[in-house]
């Protein structure tokens, strides 16, 4: 369980996190939803250890995140963060080196499912591609929780449609993901468990079946509620 | 079984969706798509074809379980009931809910039951004269 | 241990593969400025003198006798300029590049920053990779040097005719140049020249670091701390070259070791500090 507890977050005088709290269960896809500038983004890379806490504390699977963790833990940015004058052979080269446990067995199945070529410079991939590389890099590590931040951002159509059957797999079997959108469209069926963000704060935070069966609401309708009311 | 030609779902959003999964298996069963006694797909295979969350599958699975529309003996996959008592409630189930939905926007337009009656007879009568040419030969 | 052992070297490898163009390319413009610098004070200094002999109509050997011959050292002193520019050079390049080996990963269009930072092993692993691809960087300039002293005197034996030659020895050349301080033939004085600028890099590779955890203060403050232990070791050196010092030369080289020691110490000290917690991307 990645276990968020009341993190705070001041950058230039603006309040960016005031205070959230939440969980991410194994085995569940939890989404964390908000508009732009939310603090979406910033929830997750301060889960990563990539920007320091004002207050608060955050737990994976018990423990504080360091080194060690990101072994147990995979982040997919939103963008690809690989030197663009590598070639994607390079990248699952930098991959197998330096992260125990990489999976090439899997890297290959993905990179062959996402139809993509070693040979290419990552520089020059389009958005969308550089996206299914970027899924390759961070879903073929054999770790327990895997965060992807706006996965379907800026990206075409059949992209989306091949990115979201990611979710419908085993890969994401037994793992807590944690994704972060702000138009949850593409995968409103796939989700377990929804996070509300708004201006640093958790607004609602419920279980995605538990809200059509006992409401009646799809999560379009309470983010409706919570962005429009 | 073709499972890659697994008929598709067209989800709504309000509804749970491991129920929108367990209905649509009555509709197959009720169709006869799925047969009495055929292995169900695995839920892996289920999630990817049906794309949906591999735990929804397993919800759906096992509420199917608990209606006794699949049973499970021992290790071997699940299959599709063959007890007829559940298969025949299956139908009136469908059939009871979408008469259901039927009567219900009818209702508004204030018809006779006899008019209605009629003109069910007459759709129903020329929707199956068109379906079967199609059935058999090929297309002209 | 092992494995961060490894990483360590895959990481300094990917640095150095990172910036081999760049070398490179210094290496060729450096030699290009003091080896054609030489061939054109040289094929100058000829027409002179073959201009010279032929007003007096002596022979080369007399020519020799009256006037001394040309030696390599007469021919780079006039040279000096030209070799201080590509020194010069090196020495822009290096601190910039000792900048730009942290600030590419962070505002290149990768943001390479993310993976490197997210490597399952210790983060100071990073910065002892890039110190030692910078160090990798400025001994590579450091040998090149001394294969383009090579260059010229071979570059010498070829153009001069034998005789109007003065031999001298490698060592000799390189002494008596004002190439000595960036080639010290001693190794106190290697040690010296070699530690003041490993301390100068880890002080910008600290201040890049207090820049991107704490930005415009932490800038601020990493450039008055470089500032101060810039200045107090510069103020050492002048001190044991002038003789009315307050203290024996002895006791300022102690000095300065000293400061160079606690300089450095603080420096890796604190950019392991703020690797661990204090980093931003």
């Amino acid at each position: 369980m990645i276990e968020v507890s009341d993190i705070r977050k001041k950058y230039r005088r603006k309040q960016v996190l005031g205070g959230v709290s939440f969980q991410a269960q194994k085995g569940q896809i939890t989404s964390l939803i908000g508009l732009n500038g939310a603090g979406k983004s910033t929830v997750l890379k301060a889960i990563m250890g990539l920007t320091p806490i004002d207050g608060g504390s955050i737990r994976i699977g018990g423990q504080a995140i360091s080194p060690a963790a990101y072994n147990t833990i995979a982040f997919i940015p939103d963008r690809l963060t690989m030197p663009g004058s590598m070639r994607l052979r390079d990248g699952l080269q930098f991959m197998a080196d330096f992260y125990p446990r990489w999976n090439p067995a899997r890297a290959e199945d993905l990179m062959s499912f996402f139809r993509l070529e070693r040979g290419e410079k990552i520089g020059r991939l389009s958005k969308g591609t550089a996206m299914k590389f970027n899924l390759v890099l961070g879903m073929a590590q054999d770790v327990d929780y895997v965060l992807m931040d706006e996965p379907f951002s800026g990206i075409d159509l059949f992209s989306r449609e091949l990115i979201a059957e990611v979710f419908t797999s085993q890969l994401v079997e037994d793992r807590g993901v944690l994704i972060t959108t702000h138009e949850i469209g593409d995968i409103e069926h796939l989700i377990d468990h929804a996070v509300l963000l708004d201006q640093g704060r958790v607004v609602r935070d419920f279980d995605c079946e538990q809200m059509r069966e006992e409401h009646g609401k799809s999560v379009i309708d309470v983010m409706r509620e919570v962005y429009r009311g | 079984m073709g499972i890659d030609e697994w008929p598709e779902l067209a989800m709504n959003s309000r509804d749970p969706v491991y129920l929108q999964v367990v209905r649509h298996f009555k509709e197959l069963i009720a169709t006869g798509w799925l047969e009495a006694g055929q292995h169900v797909p695995s839920r892996r295979e289920l999630a990817a074809r049906m794309k949906i969350n591999p735990n929804t599958a397993q919800k759906a699975y096992k509420e199917m379980e608990e209606q006794q529309l699949i049973v499970t003996e021992g290790n071997s996959p699940s299959r599709i009931t063959s007890d007829a008592a559940t298969l025949r409630s299956i139908r009136s189930e469908l059939l009871g809910e979408a008469v259901q939905a039927f009567v219900e926007s009818v209702r508004r337009l204030d018809a006779p039951v006899e008019e209605l009656v009629e003109l069910v007879r007459e759709k129903y009568g020329r929707g199956e004269a068109a379906a079967e040419p199609s059935e058999g030969g090929p297309l002209p | 241990m092992k494995t961060n052992l490894i990483a360590l070297l895959k990481l300094a490898d990917l640095e150095i593969r990172r910036f081999r163009g760049i070398l490179l390319g210094l290496m060729a413009l450096v030699a290009l400025i003091q080896l054609g610098g030489l061939s054109m004070v040289t094929r100058t200094r000829l027409s002179q003198i073959e201009s010279q002999i032929e007003r007096s109509g002596m022979t080369l050997a007399e020519f020799k006798l009256q006037n001394s011959g040309l030696s390599l050292l007469e021919l780079l002193g006039e040279l000096d300029g030209v070799t201080g520019v590509a020194i010069a050079c090196c020495i822009v390049v290096v601190a910039a590049y000792t900048l730009i080996i942290w600030y590419r990963d962070w505002f290149g269009r990768a943001s390479f920053a993310y993976r490197l930072l997210m490597l399952p092993h210790p983060r100071f692993l990073l910065y002892l990779s890039k110190l030692a691809a910078i160090l990798t960087f400025v001994f590579s300039l450091f040998a090149w040097q001394i294969v383009i002293v090579a260059g010229q005197m071979l570059l010498y034996h070829v153009q001069i005719p034998h005789q109007l030659r003065i031999e001298r020895t490698f060592i000799d050349t390189i002494r008596s140049t004002d190439l000595v301080i960036f080639i010290p033939v001693r190794l106190t004085e290697f040690l010296l020249v070699y530690g003041l600028g490993l301390v100068i890099v880890l002080l910008l590779f600290t201040t890049a670091l207090l820049e991107r955890s704490y930005r415009l203060k932490g800038l601020l403050g990493g450039l008055a701390l470089s500032a101060a232990a810039f200045v107090l070791l510069v103020w050492l050196w002048a001190g044991a070259e002038d003789r009315g010092s307050f203290l024996y030369p002895t006791e300022l080289l102690a000095l300065f070791i000293g400061v160079l020691l606690v300089s450095a110490a603080a420096a890796l000290w604190l950019g392991w500090r703020l690797l661990r917690g204090k980093v931003s991307v």
